[in-house]
C-alpha cells in the first residue's frame, strides 16, 4: 500500500512536467501578443517593444520556459505585469472563495444526487423514479447562469434573503460567509447533481439485481441495510469518481457562477488573465488546476480501497 | 501677465496658428532671435534646470542638466491664441434630481461603486487610467468644469502664459501633502509632467512632439516654469483631457513604461488615499484627513473637492445584470457608467434609484487598413460610407433600447470642437443609395484588380464587437464583396491588427500586414477593417490616433514604412492631415479655429479613413440614499454624501 502511494506520487512527476510543457506552450500558441494588448489599441511600436522587453518576451521561448519552470519549482509563479502582484499571492487570495463554493456545492450535490439515485433505483418505474429523473434531466439541461439569474431575482432582489453579489471571507464571520456562498453553491450543486444522480440510479439498478443483494434480503435484513450497506457501498466506486472529477472541475470551472455573482475566485481570475493575456497568471492558474486534477485523482483511487476491499494495489 | 482660467479660455482666440504662419513668413530660423519676454510677475529662476529630450529615459539625479536650447525664431513669434473650444454648448446631460431635500452634508460611510472590470490604478502605464480611481487618489494639474468647456486649475494656485505663449509659470497650492505626509513641491510636479511625456498615452507623445524641447525650471518649492520649443496655448485643455497626475518625484522618475508596484507606490495627494487593489475584486480608498480642498465651490471634476465618504470601494462586478441587482438591493450604491440601455426603464421605475444620461458621447468606429486592397482605393471606402444606414448600424451594435445618438460630427456634436459640416451629405441615418455605392465599389475593385476576401475584425466577446461587425459583413456583402469575419475576442483583434511577422521587431515601424492570406484565420494573415471604440477625438490627437489605428494615415498610402509614435515625431513625418491641424493650432481668432475645424471634418469625410457610426452616452444609476449630482466634467465621488 505505502509502496503503491509512493509509486503513484513518483508517477505524478512526469505527468506534471508534461502538464507544465503543455501549459506553457498553450499560452504561447493562443493568438494575441500580451505586449500589444497592454500597450492598447493605439499603442506605439516603442511602447510595445518596451513592454516586451520588460516581460522577457524578446527571449527565445525555451529560455522563457526554463526560467518559468525553475522559478515555479521554487513556488515563484512570476509577477503579473499589470499589477506587479505575485501570481502565487493572487491565486492564494482567489482559492478561498472558489473552494468554499466548490466544497459546499459538492456537499449539496452529494446530498441531492445519492438519495435521489438510490430512491429512483429502489422505486424503479414508479412516480418517485420518474420525478427523480425529471429533476436530473432538468438540472442537466438548464444553463447554470439562467438558474442563477432567477435565484438572484427571487431570493436576493424580491425576498432579500441573500445578497445578490460578492463574497465575504470566513474570517469576517461564518454567518456572512454562508450567506454569500449559499446561492451560488445551491445553483452549482443542483447542476452538478444531475449526472451523479443518474449514475447512482443505473449503478444501483445493476447492483440490486446481484446475487448478494438477493441473499441479503433472503436472510431477512431490513431494506435500509440492504440498500445502504450492501448495495450503495458497492455502487460507490463510479459515483465517487464522478464527484472527484466534479470537485477538480470546480476549482477552475466556476467561471460562470463567479462572473454572475461577482465572486473574486479562480474562475474569474483565469478569465481576466486570458482577456489581458497575462501570461504568468494564465500559466500559474492552469498549472494549479492541472495539479489539482492529478492530486484529486490520486485521492479518489485511494478511497476505492475503503469502499471496495477487493481492490488491491 | 497673469491669466485667470476663465479669462484665458474665453479670450484665447489669438494664439497658436499665427505663430506657425509667422515663422514661415519670416523665414524661420533666419529671423534674428529676440530675447524672451520676461514675466515680471515671476521670480527669477534659481534652482536646477531640466530639459526634457527623451522622456522615456529615467533621469539620474547626478546627471548634468543638458544645455539650454539655442535661441530660435520662436521668441519672435506672435503670441498664439489659446484656442478656446469653438462651441459653447456643453455635453448632453439628462437628470432630474429627486424632489425631497437632501439635507446638510455629513461625513461617514463606505460607498460601494460597481465597476465592470478591474480599474487600473497606475495612470502612466495603462491607457484607460483617467477617471475613476485616479480622480480620487491623485490631484491633477487641470480638470474640466461641469460643461467640459473650461479647464480649471486643480493642484495649481495660479498659472500664467508668457506673452509669446511659449512659457508657462505654475504655482502649486500651498499646504498640499502626499498621502505619505511629504509636501507636494515643484520637483514632484515637474517629474510627474515628465513621466506623462514618456508614458504610453498617444496624447502625451503628441503634445511632447509638438512642443519639445521642454525645459522646466524650479523657482521655489511651489513655483516652477515650463518653457516650450514653440508657442502652445492649449496646455491646460490637454491636461484636463488626459493629463498628468502628481506623484512623488522618486516614483515619477521610474521607467514610465513599467507599471508601478501597486502595493507600495500608489501615492497621490488627492482627497482619498489608496488602501489596496485586489485585481478582479476591488480597489479601496479612504478619506485623506490632511487634504485641503480648494476654496471655490465644486465644479465638474474640479473646484473644492470635499470628501464626505469615509471610504470608497470600487467593486468589480463584471456582469451587467448582477450590477443592477446589487444596485436594487443596496449592495451597490452607484454604477457610474456602462449601465445597459435595456435596464433604463426598469431602473427609472425603481423609487430607490436615480438614473442619469451623461455625455460626452463615446463614438464607435469602423477603421480601414489603408494598405490592403481594395480599401487602399478611396472609392471603395467611400462606397461603404455611401451604403451605410447609420441608424441600423448603431442598432445592430448597441440594441434598440440603448442610449446612443446618431452623431456624425468628427469631434462630437456635444464636444468643444463640434461642427456639422459635411455630415448632412455623408452621414446618413437613412436614404442610402445602394446602387450608386455598388457602382462605386465595382469601380474600385476593377481599378485594384481585386477578387479576394475582405477580412473584417470585431471582438466577439462584446455586443458592440459582435453586432457591429455582423452588420458590416452584411453591408459589404450587399456591395458584392466576399467577407471573412473570424470569430475572435477583442484581445486577439488587437494582436491581429498589429501582427506582421515580416516587420515584427523593426523599431518604430507599424507592424500591420499588407497582404491578405486567402482564408485568413490567424494574426499575421492580414485584415481589411476592424471595429473599435474610443474617447472622442480632438483636433490634435485625430491624426496620430488614426495612424496607429489604420496602419497609416499617409501622404502616400503605399509607403508602409512610416514610423509611428515617438519615432514618427522624431523623423518629422507628417500625415496628410497635419497642415490642417497646424492651421487649427495657429488660429488667432475663434472664426479661424472654426474654419480649420470645418476643413478637417470635410477632409475626414472625403477621405473616409474610418467611419464614425454614431455616439453612445453614459448611463449612470445610483441609490437614493446618496446625495449626489451627476456632472459631465468627469466622475468623482467628492461632494457626495449619504443622506
Amino acid at each position: 500500500m505505502k509502496e503503491y502511494v509512493a509509486q503513484r506520487v513518483l508517477a505524478m512527476l512526469p505527468v506534471l512536467l508534461i502538464v507544465a510543457v503543455f501549459t506553457f506552450s498553450l499560452v504561447h500558441i493562443v493568438p494575441g501578443d500580451p505586449a500589444i494588448i497592454l500597450a492598447g489599441d493605439s499603442g506605439t511600436p516603442e511602447a510595445v517593444a518596451n513592454i516586451r522587453e520588460r516581460m522577457g518576451l524578446d527571449k527565445p521561448i525555451y529560455q522563457q520556459f526554463y526560467v518559468w519552470l525553475t522559478n515555479a519549482l521554487q513556488g515563484d509563479l512570476g509577477i503579473s505585469p499589470a499589477s506587479r502582484v505575485p501570481v502565487a499571492d493572487q491565486i492564494m487570495r482567489r482559492l478561498e472563495p472558489t473552494l468554499s463554493i466548490g466544497v459546499f456545492a459538492l456537499l449539496l450535490s452529494i446530498l441531492m444526487a445519492v438519495p435521489l439515485g438510490v430512491l429512483a433505483a429502489w422505486k424503479q418505474n414508479t412516480w418517485v423514479d420518474r420525478l427523480s429523473m425529471v429533476f436530473a434531466v432538468l438540472a442537466f439541461s438548464i444553463p447554470v447562469f439562467w438558474l442563477e439569474y432567477n435565484m438572484i431575482y427571487l431570493f436576493a432582489v424580491n425576498l432579500e434573503w441573500f445578497p445578490a453579489l460578492g463574497y465575504k471571507p470566513i474570517s469576517e464571520g461564518i454567518g456572512q460567509w454562508l450567506r454569500h456562498i449559499t446561492l451560488p453553491a445551491i445553483a452549482v450543486g443542483i447542476i452538478s447533481a444531475a449526472l451523479p444522480a443518474r449514475v447512482t440510479r443505473s449503478t444501483m439498478l445493476e447492483i440490486l439485481k446481484e446475487d448478494y443483494v438477493r441473499t441479503a434480503r433472503a436472510k431477512g435484513l431490513i431494506e435500509r441495510a440492504v440498500l445502504l450497506r450492501h448495495a450503495l457501498k458497492n455502487a460507490m466506486v463510479p459515483i465517487l469518481t464522478m464527484f472527484g472529477l466534479s470537485l477538480a472541475a470546480m476549482i477552475g470551472g466556476l467561471v460562470i457562477s463567479e462572473q454572475v455573482f461577482a465572486i473574486p475566485g479562480m474562475g474569474r481570475l483565469i478569465v481576466d488573465a486570458v482577456a489581458t493575456r497575462d501570461y504568468p497568471l494564465i500559466q500559474g492558474t492552469l498549472l494549479l488546476i492541472a495539479v489539482s486534477y492529478v492530486v484529486i485523482n490520486l485521492l479518489i483511487d485511494l478511497t476505492y480501497l475503503y469502499f471496495d476491499p477487493r481492490i488491491r494495489y | 501677465m497673469k491669466w485667470s482660467s476663465s479669462f484665458g479660455l474665453r479670450l484665447l482666440p489669438l494664439a497658436v496658428l499665427a505663430s506657425v504662419g509667422f515663422v514661415l513668413a519670416c523665414g524661420g530660423a533666419e529671423e534674428p532671435a529676440a530675447p524672451r519676454a520676461a514675466d515680471p510677475a515671476a521670480p527669477a529662476p534659481t534652482a536646477a534646470s531640466m530639459m526634457m529630450e527623451d522622456p522615456a529615459a529615467p533621469r539620474k539625479p547626478d546627471q548634468p542638466a543638458p544645455a539650454a536650447p539655442a535661441p530660435t525664431a520662436m521668441a519672435a513669434m506672435a503670441p498664439v491664441l489659446k484656442p478656446t473650444p469653438v462651441v459653447e454648448t456643453g455635453p448632453i446631460i439628462q437628470y432630474t434630481p429627486p424632489d425631497e431635500p437632501v439635507g446638510a452634508p455629513k461625513q461617514g460611510g463606505t460607498v460601494l461603486w460597481a465597476v465592470g472590470n478591474t480599474p487600473s490604478v497606475d495612470w502612466s502605464c495603462h491607457t484607460t487610467f483617467r477617471g475613476g480611481v485616479s480622480q480620487h487618489v491623485y490631484e491633477g494639474f487641470f480638470v474640466f468644469d461641469d460643461q467640459r468647456v473650461e479647464a480649471l486649475p486643480l493642484s495649481l494656485e495660479s498659472w500664467s502664459l508668457s506673452d509669446d505663449s511659449s512659457s508657462y509659470t505654475f504655482t502649486l497650492r500651498d499646504g498640499q501633502t502626499f498621502h505619505d505626509g511629504t509636501p507636494v513641491e515643484s520637483a514632484d510636479a515637474i517629474a510627474s509632467t515628465e513621466r506623462w511625456f514618456g508614458s504610453t498615452h498617444a496624447i502625451a507623445g503628441e503634445v511632447f512632439g509638438l512642443i519639445k524641447p521642454v525645459t522646466h525650471e524650479v523657482v521655489d518649492s511651489t513655483t516652477y516654469t515650463m518653457s516650450m520649443g514653440r508657442p502652445f496655448g492649449l496646455w491646460p485643455v490637454y491636461q484636463a483631457f488626459n493629463g498628468a497626475w502628481i506623484q512623488p518625484e522618486e516614483i515619477s522618475n521610474t521607467n514610465p513604461h513599467e507599471c508601478i508596484d501597486t502595493r507600495t507606490q500608489v501615492i497621490g495627494s488627492g482627497p482619498y488615499s489608496y488602501i489596496e487593489w485586489i485585481p478582479g475584486d476591488r480597489v479601496s480608498m479612504e478619506r485623506f484627513a490632511d487634504y485641503k480642498p480648494r476654496s471655490e465651490p465644486a465644479n465638474g471634476a474640479g473646484g473644492g473637492k470635499i470628501a464626505y465618504f469615509d471610504r470608497i470601494n470600487a467593486v468589480v462586478v463584471p456582469d451587467h445584470s448582477t450590477r443592477i441587482a446589487g444596485l436594487k438591493t443596496g449592495q451597490i450604491h452607484i454604477v457610474a457608467s456602462d449601465v445597459p440601455g435595456d435596464f433604463k426603464a426598469d431602473l427609472q421605475a425603481d423609487p430607490d434609484v436615480n438614473v442619469a444620461v451623461i455625455g460626452p458621447g463615446r463614438p464607435p468606429y469602423l477603421v480601414f487598413n489603408l494598405g490592403t486592397k481594395p480599401f487602399n482605393n478611396k472609392k471603395a471606402r467611400q462606397a461603404v460610407l455611401m451604403a451605410a444606414d447609420m441608424e441600423a448600424w448603431m442598432t445592430a451594435a448597441y440594441g434598440a433600447g440603448a442610449d446612443w445618438t446618431l452623431d456624425g460630427a468628427v469631434f462630437m456634436s456635444d464636444g468643444p470642437w463640434a461642427t456639422q459640416v459635411a455630415t448632412e451629405k455623408y452621414y446618413k441615418p437613412d436614404g442610402i443609395d445602394l446602387d450608386a455605392a455598388k457602382a462605386l465599389m465595382a469601380e474600385a475593385i476593377a481599378e485594384e484588380n481585386y477578387d479576394g476576401e475582405v477580412v473584417v475584425l470585431g471582438g466577439n466577446d462584446t455586443q458592440f464587437g459582435r453586432g457591429s461587425s455582423a452588420f458590416t459583413q452584411q453591408l459589404l456583402e450587399s456591395l458584392g464583396l466576399t467577407v471573412n469575419r473570424p470569430n475572435v475576442d477583442w484581445a486577439t483583434v488587437i494582436g491581429w491588427k498589429n501582427a506582421n511577422p515580416e516587420q515584427a521587431g523593426t523599431p518604430g515601424v507599424s507592424h500591420c500586414a499588407r497582404d491578405i492570406k486567402p482564408g485568413a484565420n490567424a494574426p499575421g494573415d492580414g485584415w481589411n477593417m476592424y471595429h473599435t471604440r474610443t474617447a472622442p477625438f480632438d483636433p490634435l490627437t485625430l491624426e496620430p490616433a488614426s495612424i496607429n489605428w489604420s496602419c497609416g494615415w499617409l501622404v502616400n498610402p503605399d509607403d508602409y514604412s512610416i514610423p509611428r509614435g515617438a519615432a514618427r515625431v522624431e523623423a518629422g513625418v507628417q500625415g496628410a492631415l497635419q497642415p490642417l491641424t497646424d492651421k487649427w493650432l495657429a488660429a488667432a481668432t475663434l472664426e479661424d479655429a472654426r474654419a480649420a475645424i470645418d476643413e478637417i471634418q470635410e477632409f475626414i469625410y472625403e477621405e473616409v479613413r474610418y467611419i464614425q457610426l454614431g455616439a453612445t452616452l453614459g448611463l449612470m444609476a445610483f441609490r437614493n440614499e446618496m446625495a449626489y449630482t451627476p456632472t459631465a466634467g468627469g466622475f468623482v465621488l467628492t461632494g457626495a454624501w449619504f443622506k
